[in-house]
């Protein structure tokens, strides 16, 4: 044998799926470059060479090799941007990153191994050591400084008006469609944002029961419960399209390594981050709750996987029974 | 009514917000080992006598309100509930596994820690009683959670220097991490 | 195989177990809860360094002339009534120096009567019997105890409040709340567990190398012995 293993080769390989949201994450920061300038752009080429300075170190420790052909990691660092203010410090978005690589990723092993979304580590360690940062966002069409601090008057989003009770006051359905709305630089863009969902469920990098299943279910709780006084169907408008949650249920809640290897699993993996997104957006200390319910979720990930073996053993089983019997008789 | 109520919610409130693993790090050694039959066995164990000494203390704090003891001396008055709870559990576990496990499941921090932290909110027998069941519940939970954890963790190529206790305690950081975007601020101690 | 560096090195390291080698919290995993959230700040851990000192030891002596005599069943509650007992002059003397910090620790004191640690050295019956041996070990394990708890509590007092001892320190412009809490304070005993493992492994590599140079140069110098006279070699003629 001259080959390594393996010898069952599938047309998919980790590069693949991550090139397909590469390609996918490029026309988000167009539109993020739209709306606030250069300074979008120069943000993501930030994060990923402190990714890239990050791969290296931890691969050199771990004595593992060092190769550019796999984007998992820049994935991550173009992930995390897109889920802050394009007004956050250079210092706060290194300190995502590194947390998100050095604490998040290598230490369970590096790529493949990591049991919880790197991206929403980031996030929540950054929503919790900056919170003033990281919660406070410049008006979109406003340039901002490419280098240097925001000087700018910074404004609260959709979500936190919803968190305090109150209806947001952010324009009409189409500006929030549109994401001409304050928010975090990559996760207002719905549109933008559903056409990557449908290209990457289309490529078959994303499964469609995760994020339909998601919004669903956070749909319908926004309906039943809404937060402030307002009919269940701009509940659910508002709801879905503030803060992350749409960006989230493309980017960060399939996640190949993290996320549930089954389809009923998946099913039942989104409806639970789902539910958990709502309290955690209803009774949490944030005012986006989704990362930490994201992380809360992929704990129970391995029980999912169960659940759906159990329950097709369960069917397969039933299903031999009565063709057995079928013959009998 | 009313007294369900505030036992129901205690209960939850003590095994989901303030679950003594994830957000105060109490009890956290036993998690790092034993086969799912001892976690059960440790987890209602610990329920029980959490459970049951929650009644004691109740009454002692009431009893010796009038008194102004410092933290360890009413730490001390807890304890004794404890023991005397143990004391007697020992005829009801005849099994000598259960038996061996008694005294580790009895006298631990978690135990002591959820009885001392039930005091200062709870005015009333069903608050008291729900946080003690409460604890005893979520901290069970917590338990087959980070087992769950382990399982997984085992079948990964992990770098040698975090095989074993590193690699769960950062395990449990994270989820502790996912838990404060709960809670949102530091609890009392 | 010729090991002497690493024979040495392993002999000086296991006199003092509980210190390096078996370290009851990065090795052991023994009283977490107090390195974990009650490590925040020097002086709280210096308060519950003190109250595991006292109520430790006493109680360790007490196990080791008491615990072959007392049946199974109440050796614990014993152990537990005593520390807890020897915790409440404690708990005097902090509250006279440290009132603040004793009071911000709220549960972490009064539970280090029933700490693993405590439970795991009283039960340890090599040593009942042994009074010395038991004081010795306790010592050691406490020191332990103690060094691992400074140095988090260095860390995350620098880095999360930027102070030590409370007081500010000017060239930390850059604080990291996370650390202050308590998944802030698992997250950095985890990097410092694997962090000494890491360093342990490459001493006793680096040991082990040293070992195998010196094997071989001594193999070569019994095969070629230096010849033993003038400049170029030759032997001096008598």
């Amino acid at each position: 044998m001259t080959n390594a293993p393996p010898y069952i080769r599938q047309k998919d390989s980790c590069r693949t799926l991550t090139e397909d949201v590469l390609i996918v994450l490029f026309a988000v920061y167009f539109m993020a470059v739209y709306y606030y300038g250069a300074r979008a752009a120069v943000l993501g080429v930030f994060s990923a060479g402190v990714a890239f300075l990050c791969d290296i170190v931890c691969k050199l420790l771990l004595r593992q090799r060092i190769t550019l052909r796999e984007h998992s990691s820049l994935v991550t660092a173009l992930v995390i941007p897109l889920l802050l203010p394009a007004s956050i410090p250079y210092s706060i978005l290194a300190a995502a990153v590194v947390f998100a690589l050095v604490v998040m990723k290598y230490p369970f092993g590096g790529v493949g191994g990591n049991l919880f979304n790197p991206a929403a580590g980031g996030f929540a360690f950054a929503a919790i050591c900056f919170p003033r940062d990281v919660f406070a966002y410049p008006t979109p069409l406003e340039r901002l400084d490419i280098f240097g601090s925001y000087a700018g008057r910074s404004v609260t989003s959709a979500a936190y008006t919803l968190k305090a009770g109150g209806i947001p006051s952010v324009g009409d359905f189409v500006e929030m469609l549109l994401g001409n709305v304050p928010g975090p630089m990559g996760a207002t863009n719905i549109l933008v944002v559903c056409a990557c969902l449908l290209y990457l469920v289309i490529r078959g990098t994303v499964r469609w029961q995760g994020p339909v299943f998601f919004l669903a279910t956070c749909a319908g709780l926004a309906w039943l419960f809404p937060r402030a006084s307002m009919p269940g169907n701009e509940s659910v408008m508002y709801e879905l399209f503030s803060g992350i949650l749409i960006f989230g249920a493309v980017f960060m809640l399939m996640e190949p390594v993290t996320s549930p290897k089954r389809p009923t699993g998946t099913m039942l993996y989104a409806v639970l981050t789902g539910v958990m997104t709502m309290l955690f957006r209803r009774f949490g200390g944030f005012e986006e709750g989704f990362p930490f319910a994201l992380l809360l979720c992929n704990a129970f990930v391995p029980l999912f996987d169960l659940a759906d073996e159990l329950l097709h053993r369960k069917i397969r089983r039933a299903r031999l029974v009565s063709s057995e019997n079928e013959k009998a008789s | 009514m009313e007294a369900i109520f505030q036992f129901l919610f205690y209960a939850l409130t003590a095994a989901l917000l303030e679950n003594i693993f994830f957000t105060r790090a109490l009890g956290i050694r036993h998690a790092m080992f034993g086969s799912p039959r001892e976690i059960l066995s440790h987890g209602v164990i610990l329920t029980g006598i959490t459970f049951a000494s929650s009644f004691l203390c109740y009454g002692v704090r009431h009893l010796l309100a009038e008194q102004s003891l410092t933290p360890v001396l009413a730490a001390l008055c807890y304890l004794a509930c404890v023991t005397i709870v143990y004391l007697a559990f020992l005829p009801v576990c005849r099994r000598p596994d259960l038996r061996r496990m008694l005294p580790v499941s009895a006298f631990n921090c978690a135990v002591l820690g959820a009885l001392i932290l039930s005091s200062p909110g709870q005015d009333s027998l069903a608050a008291a009683a729900g946080f003690g069941l409460g604890s005893g519940v979520g901290y069970t939970l917590a338990l087959f959670l980070i087992k769950t954890g382990r399982q997984r963790l085992e079948l990964i190529t992990l770098p040698r220097a975090f095989k074993g206790m590193p690699i769960l305690l950062l395990y449990t950081g994270i989820v502790s991490l996912a838990i404060y975007g709960l809670i949102g601020h530091q609890l009392p101690t | 195989m010729f090991l002497l560096k690493t024979r040495k090195h392993h002999n000086r390291v296991r006199r003092l177990p509980g210190l390096i080698t078996e370290n009851p919290v990065l090795a052991l995993g023994l009283a977490l809860p107090f390195v974990i959230a009650a490590s925040y700040s020097l002086r709280a851990a210096l308060c519950v360094f003190t109250g595991m000192v006292v109520a430790t030891l006493p109680t360790v002596l007490l196990a080791s002339l008491t615990g072959s005599r007392l049946p199974a069943f109440i050796r614990t509650p014993v152990y537990a009534l005593c520390a807890m007992a020897l915790l409440l002059p404690a708990e005097a003397l902090l509250t006279a120096h440290f009132p603040v910090i004793l009071d911000s620790l709220g549960v972490y004191f009064p539970v280090l009567a029933v700490n693993t640690l405590l439970m795991h050295l009283c039960e340890k019956e090599e040593l009942w019997g042994h009074p010395l041996a038991a004081l010795r070990r306790t010592g050691l394990a406490l020191a332990g105890f103690g060094a691992v708890m400074g140095i988090v509590a260095c860390v995350r007092e620098l880095f999360g409040a930027g102070t030590l001892w409370g007081m500010p320190v000017s060239w930390i412009s850059w604080r990291i709340d996370a650390l202050l809490f308590p998944f802030g304070g698992l997250i950095v005993i985890a990097f410092l567990a694997a962090g000494c493992r890491a360093i342990g492994r490459l001493l006793r590599g680096a040991l082990y190398q040293s070992d195998q140079r010196l094997q071989r140069d001594m193999l070569r110098d019994a095969a070629h012995p230096p010849r033993p006279d003038g400049v170029d070699g030759t032997p001096i003629s008598k």
